[in-house]
């Protein structure tokens, strides 16, 4: 019976593969704007299924994880530009590096409850983004240019498949469910043998890798990076996107990440139509933020809860 | 080498009481509501908005418009909590910090939308004038500007200290900081006097926005951001929930930060108020005059 | 030889000293009471031997090792498990999710095998279920396995607690006020369950309980504290008729 449920997932997976490959060849043929908007989702779904393992799952509100999503731009980017490194092996770099990183944040963190933890790992954030601003090697203030655009459909959505693969395979798992236990009650699960320690490190760095690559991306995307774009601002619009899409929620998170990278796109319509010259797309995010939370705290697509129990 | 350490001592000095000021609110409805309001900077924005639509549209003097900043973010802030906060009070810390962005976005973005993005000029109410005297003797720039930031951040400082140390309502303050619930039994009307906190923290922010437009000339909508988290920072630095720590922490932070920005490079200067607050939340969670609160198993 | 022992524990608190000169040793399969006022330090010997808070002086013996200022799960895996004054469950989660993270507590699937959803992979989680379900059968709760734990009635959340104790197959239970808020059915309940957890699975308990009816039934030693210090300690029958004992509940008034 299991060797089906295995099976099955491996051919899921196999089957994603060939679809996005054969969805990247097309890709050609699909206007430039809208396909930006596309490879944007799948880099937000990764950067906000990443951030939902240690918010949503591991209930640790870190709001540092744009500087996570820098460091692996960064050094995918230097690695490419200075070192002719294959993509793949540059984004894989980018992404242990910021695992590295996410060790460096998790583990001073690991007293620190809510609010405290939360300024904590918005400081973190920031100052991974002020030293950055200060490396001459990789611009600085006049930012990163030239590099190569790599990134495409395909590698977009290859992430996207593996990141909601292993975060679904954490999820529904004895390591998943330690997780889930620090979120609940940190003390009981300490007395149950969890090892809260390592659990909670091993969310941050979860989140952290994927975030990198995520970064990685993005880099190889827009061909220019700047510390400015890794700032409190981006980590909070990712933040909006697990609370909106329901924290603890895989899906709500990936469906949420899609809907908010379209939404601005769309308000642009709305501002059109109007004609007017503001730009009301940042009050109606916020707006959106704070009526979730008085309305439907438990986001607006998936729930809190997450059976775990492996099916 | 003294006369230039000491003349940036001074201008930390003033830039850490605005610090204070803004801390002081956050401190407080920390205190009484363990949240972290992260709104707060933006009302302290408002308030230098408040203070130039004052002077530049009514043709206030520099009083009113002090008052009238002051009466306008009050508004603003127990709206806020009204609205934002007071419906999520049982809800998970999350939900209300979440929300806390929410309108903080919000505020900014509205700002941005009313008034534009683009630095405006404060109006010149206040001459400038340099004491030629001290500068005579100690080789120090002080002018009348960062006297008057000095002397109303401390006026406001001992008010605050004597409307919570020796009224009634500022028992009851403190009180409910210490426990709601029991404050609640004992009669206490808990929704005014949240409101009331936030009244009181919002009137301090407004007066460091009208001193900061003052002081350094020029207001933008997004003025808020940095100086908020900021002055979070002081206040944690301070012992978050404690008013005297409040104060030290600002003033301590405002002279790091000017010291590390005139000495070492100033493009860490934003960088020192994070590395102040990573070190002490490692270090003293606490703060200065914290309490260590301990979960009970 | 005994299975715990405390030997000349002192617990601070600031400038408070909750528990002095604590000595006490415990046998295997022992069923040990430990009552005492409100306030008198039980929890706080609790949270010393299961590792959330360090004594000030003393040691805390467990099967021959010393385990004093470890971490909690650390203990947790030696063999040490344990029930909390207020209730903590994990609020969001079912019942068996809650006791499977106990029961998983003993196997050694990786992440690797979680992720590769390995066969090995597989069988652990079986293993980890039907421990699980055991557990559940045990206090009776195994047909509303899939109810959301903050959901159920009270009582029913105590015994959740000891289902999830006991999953992970400990050598040594500490129940903290476990009748506490039940009715008296359910309190009848309880103490078949705790008969069962030594008669039947060998445990060595000690039990921290105000229900009088409860400690006099089935514990076979009972300690009391009273200011952090042990004031007596004996059977039932010896402990009932005690002065000292009488003293620190009722007040010095009523003797004499």
């Amino acid at each position: 019976m299991f060797d089906k449920l295995r099976k099955l997932q491996y051919l899921l997976v196999i089957i994603g593969i060939a679809l996005i490959y054969g969805i990247n060849l097309l890709s050609l043929h699909i206007n430039p704007y809208y396909l930006q908007i596309i490879i944007f989702s799948g880099i937000n779904i990764i950067l906000a299924v990443s951030l939902n393992v240690i918010n949503g799952l591991c209930g640790q509100f870190s709001l540092g994880h744009a500087g996570f999503m820098a460091v692996g731009a960064y050094l995918s980017a230097f690695l490419t530009y200075y070192y002719q490194v294959p993509f793949p092996l540059a984004l894989i770099a980018g992404g242990l590096a910021s695992g590295v990183i996410g060790i460096g944040v998790g583990t001073p963190t690991l007293r620190l409850r809510g609010d405290y933890l939360a300024i904590a790992t918005l400081g973190m954030g920031e100052i991974i983004r002020v030293i950055l601003f200060n490396l001459d090697i990789i611009g600085g203030a006049r930012g990163f240019p030239g590099i190569s655009k790599y990134t495409d459909f395909f590698w977009v959505y290859l992430v996207v498949i593996l990141v909601i693969l292993s975060s679904y395979n954490l999820l529904k798992s004895p390591q998943g469910r330690a997780i889930l236990s620090i979120r609940e009650d940190e003390i009981a699960a300490e007395a149950m043998g969890v090892d809260t320690t390592r659990f909670k490190i091993f969310a941050f760095v979860f989140g952290a890798f994927w975030a990198g690559i995520a970064g990685g991306l993005w880099a190889h995307y827009l061909q220019f990076l700047h510390p400015s774009s890794f700032t409190f601002m981006k980590s909070v619009e990712i933040l909006v996107m697990i609370v909106i899409g329901g924290l603890g929620s895989i899906g709500g998170s990936a469906i949420s990440a899609v809907f908010l990278t379209f939404l601005p796109e769309a308000l642009r319509y709305i501002k059109v139509i109007f004609n007017t010259t503001v730009d009301p797309r940042m009050v109606i995010y916020s707006l959106l933020l704070i009526l979730t939370m008085l309305l439907r705290p438990q986001g607006l697509i998936g729930g809190y809860r997450r059976k775990v129990k492996n099916q | 080498m003294i006369s230039e350490i000491l003349q940036q001592l001074i201008n930390g000095i003033a830039l850490g009481s605005i610090y204070a000021l803004i801390a002081l609110g956050y401190t407080m409805v920390y205190g009484i509501l363990r949240l972290i309001n992260f709104a707060h900077g933006d009302i302290y924005m408002v308030g230098a908005f408040a203070g130039y639509f004052a002077i530049t549209s009514f043709h206030w003097g520099i009083m009113p418009a002090f008052l009238f900043a002051m009466i306008v973010c009050a508004i603003l802030g127990v709206s806020i909590e009204r609205f934002a906060y007071r419906p999520l009070r049982m809800a998970p810390r999350i939900a209300a910090l979440t929300t806390a962005i929410g309108v903080s976005l919000l505020l900014e973005n509205l700002g941005v939308i009313l008034w534009s993005p683009t630095p405006r000029a404060f109006p010149q109410v206040l001459s400038l004038k340099i004491y030629e005297s001290i500068y005579q003797r100690f080789g120090v720039i002080v002018n009348n500007r960062q006297l008057v930031i000095l002397s109303v951040s401390i006026g406001l400082m001992i008010l605050l200290q004597f409307i919570v140390n020796r009224t009634k309502i500022g028992m009851a303050m403190r009180a409910v900081s210490f426990d709601r619930e029991t404050a609640w039994m004992m009669g206490v009307n808990i929704d005014y006097v949240i409101s009331f906190t936030f009244a009181i923290g919002s009137m301090l922010a407004a007066a460091g926005g009208v001193l900061v437009g003052i002081y350094f000339n020029r207001i933008d909508p997004l003025m808020g951001v940095m100086p908020g988290v900021k002055a979070f920072v002081a206040a944690v630095l301070g012992g978050i929930g404690s008013i005297p720590g409040a104060m030290v922490g600002g003033f301590v932070l405002g002279i790091a930060e000017i010291l590390v920005s005139a000495f070492i490079a100033s493009t860490y200067r934003d960088a020192i108020a994070f590395a102040i607050l990573i070190i002490i939340l490692l270090v003293k969670p606490s703060g200065i005059f914290g309490i260590i609160t301990r979960e009970k198993v | 030889m005994s299975i715990l022992s405390l030997e000349k524990i002192s617990v601070a608190f600031g400038g408070l000293l909750a528990v002095s000169d604590f000595n006490f040793p415990m046998e295997d399969r022992e069923l040990v009471g430990l009552i005492g006022p409100n306030g008198a330090g039980k929890t706080t010997v609790f949270n010393v031997i299961t590792g959330y808070h360090s004594p000030l002086s003393g040691r805390v013996v467990f099967a021959g090792r010393d385990i004093t200022s470890k971490s909690p799960s650390y203990i947790a895996k030696l063999g040490i498990s344990r029930t909390f004054q207020n209730i903590r469950l994990f609020p969001n989660l079912t019942v068996l999710e809650n006791v499977m993270i106990a029961a998983q507590m003993h196997s050694h699937s990786s992440y690797l095998h979680s992720l590769l959803r390995t066969s090995y992979f597989y069988r652990e989680e079986s293993h980890i279920e039907r421990r699980a379900q055991n557990a559940l059968e045990i206090v009776g709760l195994d047909k509303i396995k899939d109810e959301i734990s903050k959901n159920l009635p009270y009582g029913d959340q105590r015994k959740l607690e000891i289902a999830r104790a006991i999953a992970t197959e400990p050598a040594l239970i500490l129940l903290d006020e476990p009748a506490a808020g039940m009715n008296p059915k359910e309190t009848e309940e309880l103490i078949d369950i705790i008969r069962i957890l030594r008669d039947n699975l060998g445990l060595t308990i000690f039990l921290i309980e105000h229900d009088m009816h409860v400690v006099m039934n089935i514990c076979e030693r009972i300690v009391v504290l009273n200011y952090g210090e042990i004031i007596a300690e004996g059977t039932p029958e010896e402990i009932k008729t005690k002065p000292e004992v009488l003293e620190a509940y009722l007040g010095s008034a009523t003797i004499g």
